[in-house]
Formats: structure tokens, C-alpha cells, sequence
């Protein structure tokens, strides 16, 4: 097994005395891809949260390269990482927003305008060199900035929440292939998160089925896999107890 | 159908976020409310005392009366125009249903009415009407005249509304707004025309004729019309969009070539030069940057130090009180971004030091003219440039960590009290009350002048120690962040 760049363990959190999400161990290998799929309100976007020290665990701790990210800032400089909105600075232009990111990594302005190329396609001419902050973009040209924001700066670490979701059909598809792209170029260690099961089935090494908070599937991605997640999902509306496949 | 509709609106104003904001907000709303209605009705009351009192032998005071109602009107138009906000596309989501369009713009235009603007009003008219005009012309021309009076300010209420949405609102029509009914009035004390004569030659003979009081329903008739069709012609969404203004290229590339800390400062200075609410600090700080003009003119204040060093903190350090006491609240939009990018909280809080601290030094510059009322104003000045600097920007600073309040930049300033709180008001104390009783004690004791001099020291050890202070603030900030996230979070 190779080393494990993420570790969780015994990590627990509640609200209200719910518990919203409660992993007994979880490692993430360095290099892979990393999907997680679960209906609203499995815990997802909890996960990630707790993943960037943006909420405290009840219990447990995460670990990113062997250091608890709620005790050290140093994970910041190597993860890349985007949730929602709440990430954009929305009052500066696109082209703005990437040169504070360079910036803050010492990026020259060439190396930027470099990465930025790359990015064209997926950009469709919506967002680069326009008089428009990003407050008056549509939704899902305000995901791509962040989206490639969190690419600019080659980090170790991505963590993308749901990134097809708002996207249209031809970016979702050039998203995957750059996200392919990157995957096998680099050695990133990407954690993604979607309701969409083919497109992560389609790309992540890995998937992790949260439901209520609980891993419930642990897929070493193969040929059956879209299927057994669908049958998965499909028997949650019949009603029938899901159980824990242990791999 | 209106009864429905009319359930929508109070639900939708009692489950607001006003409601939700802290006890602090409330009181200091309901005191400015029960205040205005205090002095509106006060005057009301006593108007006739006043004005009789001003002439020697009894007279017939109706015509007199008639004569500021024109004044008043004016003068309440253009408050309208400032203050009073638009309640206007809340119907979007009534469109698709099966409504009749009319309906909801009746609606619409109805509800609107139901604005502390035309309670204010009747505060003044129903005395009046009362004391005045009942007395001198019976109780039924009392009840035209006041039934007239209530048709022109809602006149002035639709015709603010209908102005305000043609003229989709920007600050050169304020503007202009402001100059030509300043003129009128300016045209008025110069003796070029009377607004006096021509209010009495307008309302005199409602009191006297009733018919005549029909003609203010037959303009409020017409204005209503007016927006009535305006609005039916509206409701279809995309006459709405306006287009988004072309994003600012002003860059402050300074700054952006100094690393993560001149990065951030760059980007607080977008954040303020870009939105509206924090566009209006800065307009205001300018403005306040004259208020020392009425203490140093002033024997009462001028005369002592303590006053003017009230006045010194507080113009040297209006855009860092005002801006400062929401720091990070600013932000709170994309507080999850702030979290996670590579940067060390220290200099995230390091950047709003300096920036802070360059604001006190513009307006110290600033103040500098202030020499014309003798050195002392400079003295008095340099001490609280260097306390507000030293001491009042840490103060703040280390305060912004129990900040938890979202703010929405995009929202206008005129009474927006989102992101306050009882801690708002308290932090005054120690910012200008504090230095203020020090210097007055130096100058009870011994000499204000020994004051400035201590003042300016605590100042300095501030500035020198600014390291620890800012990395207390990091501490405290790490163990409250995830609250302050959690609340940024529930935007509204």
C-alpha cells in the first residue's frame, strides 16, 4: 500500500447531539484519486470541512503529511481546495483573483499567464481579461474561477465539493479530462466529491460511500463499479437496510 | 387575495433578518423611532405656541401655517428620496402564478404605504388640523384640510418611489436632487421668490374652499397611475437587469508587489473602494474630518483639552473606529477562503494593522489645517494620531476576533445596521472615552499638556510591542474561529 498522504482516525461530529459524521479510521494514499459519493446530508461537505480545519471535530483528528491540521497552518501552502463560493474574493475581477492566488505562492506573473493558458478551453472566453468581478458572474462561471484557482498552484493536495455540479455539459466533460490530465501527469492526491456517479466512477481510483456519516462502501475502482454504486443508491429509496461492504 | 399577499408581507418583515439581530440593534432602532416620533409630535403640539408667541397681537394663524406647508413638503420629498428604501421586486415569485398582474402591482403600490415616512407626518398635521385650523375654520374644513394634507404626502411618498425606480438611483441624481432643491431654498432666503407666498397662493384655500382640497386626491390619483402603469409595463424580469458596472482597474500595484502583506492590503482596499457600505465610510470619514470646526470654534470646547482631544481621537481615527469595529465581518462572504489560502494568520492580521494604521495617518494629514487655531491643535493631534495607532487600532484589532456578524457588501448604508451589536456601542468607551478622561485627569491634577505627552507614550509602547499584540490576536483567533465561521456562514 502506498504511503498515505491524509489520515483520519476516530474522527466524530455532531450537531444539536446529532451526529452528522463518525469515521473509525480512513487513509488517503499520496498520488490517487480519491472520489466520495453519498446522498444530501451524508456527510460530504462535512468531511472536507473538517479535512480544512474550517470546523472543529468533536473527536478524532486529521492528520495531512502526519500533522493535525487543526494545530498547524502548514497544510495551507501545499492544498489546493474549493467548497463553494464562500472561497471567492468576489468583488475582484477573475484575472485579479488568480494574481492574488500566484502571489500568495510566488508565482511569477509568466508561470501564471502560462497555467492560465492551459485553463482556456474550460474558460470558453467567459472569464479572463472581462471587465466583470466575479459577484456579477453566473454560478458556473464563478465555480470555474474557483476551481482553477485551486489548480493554480500545483498543491499536493486538491479537495474539489461537487465540481461538475453547475457546470454545463461541454465543461464537465473538459474538466474531467484536465482533471484525468493532472492525475496522471503529477502525483496530486485528489479528493472529490459528486452526485454524479458516473463521472466519478469514471476517474477516481477510489470511492468512498458516506451514508449518515458512516463510510458504507469502499470501492477500489473497476469495471462493476458504476454498477454496484447504482444498485447501492437504488435500494436506499427501496428501503432496503444498507450494510457495510468491507473490500 | 390581498389579505394573502398582505400575510406574505408581515411574515416576511417579522421572520427578517432585523428581527434576528441582537437586543442592541432593537433598543437603538425603537429609541431613534419613539425619538423622531417624539419630536414630530412635540413640534406638532406646540407649533401654535411658537409661532404665536412670535407676533405681538393675536392674529389668524392658518394662513401662516399655510405658508410652511410647502417648505415642509419639499424638505420631506427629498428625505424621501435619501432615506427611504424601496421595497421593490419581492414579487418575483407571484409572477408564474395564477395572479392577475394588476393585482399584484395594486399590491405593490398599496403595501408600499405602510412606511414610517407617512407616520411621521401625522405627528405634525393631526395637531394642527386640531389646534389650528378646527379653532379658527371649524371642525369640518379641519377634516378637508387634513384629508388634503394626507393626500399630498402620499403624493410625495409615489412620486419618490416612481422617481427613485425611474432614474434607477445613482449618486450623481442624488446629487443633483439635493442642488436644485438646496437652490430652491437658497433662491427663497435671497429673497429671489417666496416659497412662503407660494405655498399660502397653493394651500390657502383648501382650508377655506373644501373642493379645492379634492385636487390633492386627484394627484394622488395621477401619481399613482403613473407608477401603476410603470410597473405593469415591468414585470417582466429582464427589464430589470441592469447592467453590471464594469469592474474598477484601479489596481494599487504598490502594494501588490510587497508579498502576502502588501497582496491582502491591496485587496482590503478593492474590498473598500468597491463596494457600496464601505464607500460611504469613506465619504463619511472625509465629512467628519470638519467636525473638529465646531469645537474649535466654539469657547465652550475650544477652551478645554479634554474636549479637543475628544475631537483629535476621533477624527484621526474615524475610518479605523468605523471601518475597524467590523474587521473580518467584511469578509465574511468568503471567511472559508480566508481559512484555507497560503497565508499565515499573522500576516492576514498584520495587513490590517498597517492598513489601519495608514488610515490614521491620512487623516492626521488631513487634520493638520486644524493649525490655523494655534499649534496646540497640531500637539493635540500628533498625541492622538500616535494613541490611535499605538493603542485603539490593537484594541480593535484584537476585538474583531469575537466578530461574528456576516455583512453584505453589496447592501447600501442609510440605516443598515446588519453585523451590529451591543459590542458596537461599548467599544466607544475604551476607544475615545478612555484617553479622554486621562488627559482630563492630567489636566485636573496637573497640566493637559503632560497628558498629551503620556497619551503619546502609551501610543509608542503600542506601536513598538505591535508584534505580541498581533500574535495575542492570532491566539485568541485560532480558538474562536470556528464560531465566527458557523456565523459567517448563515448569510442571509
Amino acid at each position: 500500500m502506498a504511503m498515505s498522504i491524509i489520515s483520519i482516525k476516530n474522527l466524530e461530529k455532531s450537531y444539536n447531539g446529532a451526529t452528522v459524521l463518525n469515521i473509525g479510521e480512513l487513509e488517503i494514499e499520496a498520488g490517487k484519486s480519491f472520489g466520495l459519493v453519498g446522498n444530501n446530508g451524508a456527510g460530504k461537505t462535512t468531511l472536507f470541512r473538517l479535512l480544512l480545519d474550517l470546523i472543529l471535530a468533536d473527536k478524532g483528528e486529521v492528520l495531512s503529511k502526519g500533522v493535525n491540521v487543526a494545530k498547524s497552518e502548514d497544510w495551507k501552502l501545499y492544498t489546493g481546495s474549493f467548497i463553494d463560493e464562500g472561497f471567492l474574493i468576489d468583488y475582484l475581477t477573475p484575472d485579479e483573483y488568480f494574481q492574488f492566488i500566484a502571489g500568495l505562492h510566488n508565482m511569477s506573473a509568466g508561470d501564471l499567464e502560462a497555467t492560465l493558458e492551459t485553463y482556456n478551453d474550460l474558460f470558453a472566453d467567459e472569464i479572463r481579461g472581462k471587465k466583470k468581478y466575479i459577484r456579477d458572474l453566473s454560478k458556473g462561471n464563478q465555480k470555474k474561477v474557483g476551481i482553477v484557482g485551486a489548480l493554480l498552484s500545483s498543491p499536493d493536495i486538491l479537495i474539489l465539493d461537487e465540481p461538475f455540479a453547475n457546470l454545463d455539459p461541454s465543461t464537465q466533460f473538459r474538466l474531467i479530462e484536465e482533471l484525468e490530465r493532472i492525475n496522471k501527469e503529477t502525483d496530486i492526491t485528489m479528493l472529490i466529491s459528486s452526485h454524479d456517479l458516473g463521472h466519478v466512477a469514471k476517474f477516481c481510483e477510489r470511492i468512498v460511500v458516506l451514508d449518515k456519516g458512516e463510510i458504507v462502501k469502499d470501492i477500489h475502482t473497476n469495471s462493476e463499479t458504476l454498477q454496484e454504486l447504482e444498485t447501492f443508491f437504488i435500494q436506499k429509496i427501496k428501503g432496503a437496510a444498507s450494510e457495510v461492504v468491507e473490500e | 387575495m390581498y389579505l394573502t399577499l398582505l400575510r406574505h408581507k408581515w411574515r416576511k418583515s417579522t421572520r427578517s433578518s432585523f428581527f434576528r439581530q441582537g437586543w442592541g440593534v432593537k433598543i437603538l432602532m425603537a429609541f431613534l423611532g419613539l425619538y423622531f416620533s417624539a419630536s414630530f409630535g412635540l413640534l406638532g403640539y406646540f407649533a401654535k405656541d411658537i409661532v404665536s408667541s412670535a407676533y405681538d397681537e393675536p392674529l389668524l394663524l392658518s394662513p401662516i401655517f399655510m405658508g410652511f406647508v410647502l417648505y415642509y413638503l419639499l424638505a420631506d420629498l427629498v428625505l424621501r428620496f435619501f432615506l427611504q428604501d424601496l421595497t421593490v421586486l419581492t414579487v418575483q415569485h407571484y409572477l408564474v402564478l395564477p395572479i392577475a398582474k394588476p393585482k399584484i402591482v395594486n399590491f405593490l403600490l398599496g403595501s408600499s404605504i405602510f412606511s414610517f415616512f407617512n407616520l411621521l407626518p401625522l405627528f405634525l398635521i393631526v395637531p394642527w388640523a386640531i389646534r389650528v385650523v378646527a379653532e379658527e375654520q371649524g371642525s369640518s374644513s379641519a377634516f378637508v384640510w387634513f384629508a388634503a394634507m394626507l393626500g399630498f404626502i402620499l403624493t410625495n411618498h409615489f412620486l419618490a418611489i416612481y422617481v427613485k425606480r425611474v432614474l434607477a438611483v445613482n449618486a450623481k441624481i442624488f446629487a443633483s436632487i439635493a442642488l436644485i432643491v438646496a437652490l430652491t431654498f437658497l433662491g427663497d432666503f435671497m429673497g429671489w421668490f417666496s416659497i412662503n407666498d407660494l405655498s399660502i397662493w397653493l394651500f390657502g384655500p383648501i382650508a377655506e374652499q373644501a373642493i379645492v382640497g379634492l385636487v390633492s386626491f386627484g394627484l394622488l390619483a395621477v401619481i399613482y397611475f403613473v407608477n401603476f402603469r410603470f410597473l405593469l409595463g415591468m414585470t417582466h424580469l429582464d427589464r430589470w437587469k441592469v447592467a453590471a458596472k464594469e469592474a474598477s482597474t484601479t489596481r494599487f500595484s504598490f502594494l501588490e508587489q510587497r508579498g502576502p502583506l502588501g497582496l491582502m492590503m491591496a485587496n482590503e482596499l478593492k474590498l473598500i473602494t468597491r463596494n457600496k457600505r464601505t464607500k460611504t465610510i469613506l465619504w463619511m470619514t472625509l465629512f467628519f474630518s470638519a467636525y473638529g470646526l465646531i469645537f474649535y470654534t466654539n469657547p465652550m470646547y475650544s477652551e478645554s483639552i479634554s474636549w479637543l482631544l475628544f475631537v483629535g481621537i476621533f477624527m484621526t481615527g474615524i475610518f479605523l473606529i468605523n471601518y475597524g469595529q467590523f474587521l473580518v465581518s467584511w469578509e465574511s462572504a468568503y471567511f472559508d477562503g480566508i481559512l484555507t489560502r497560503a497565508y499565515r494568520m499573522e500576516e492576514y492580521y498584520k495587513s490590517k494593522y498597517y492598513l489601519l494604521a495608514f488610515s490614521a495617518l491620512v487623516m492626521y494629514i488631513l487634520t493638520l489645517p486644524y493649525a490655523y487655531f494655534g499649534m496646540q491643535a497640531v500637539y493635540i493631534n500628533t498625541a492622538c494620531f500616535i494613541y490611535n495607532v499605538g493603542v485603539n487600532t490593537l484594541v480593535l484589532i484584537f476585538a474583531s476576533t469575537y466578530n461574528k456578524k456576516p455583512i453584505d457588501l453589496s447592501k447600501g448604508s442609510a440605516f443598515n445596521y446588519q453585523g451590529t451589536g451591543a459590542a458596537q456601542f461599548l467599544i466607544i468607551i475604551p476607544l475615545m472615552v478612555v484617553p479622554m478622561l486621562m488627559v482630563y485627569a492630567f489636566d485636573l491634577l496637573w497640566d493637559g499638556n503632560y497628558g498629551l505627552i503620556f497619551l503619546a507614550l502609551l501610543g509608542l509602547i503600542g506601536i513598538l510591542s505591535r508584534n505580541y499584540f498581533i500574535k495575542q490576536t492570532v491566539l485568541n483567533f485560532q480558538e474562536k474561529k470556528y464560531i465566527n465561521a458557523a456565523g459567517y456562514r448563515q448569510q442571509d
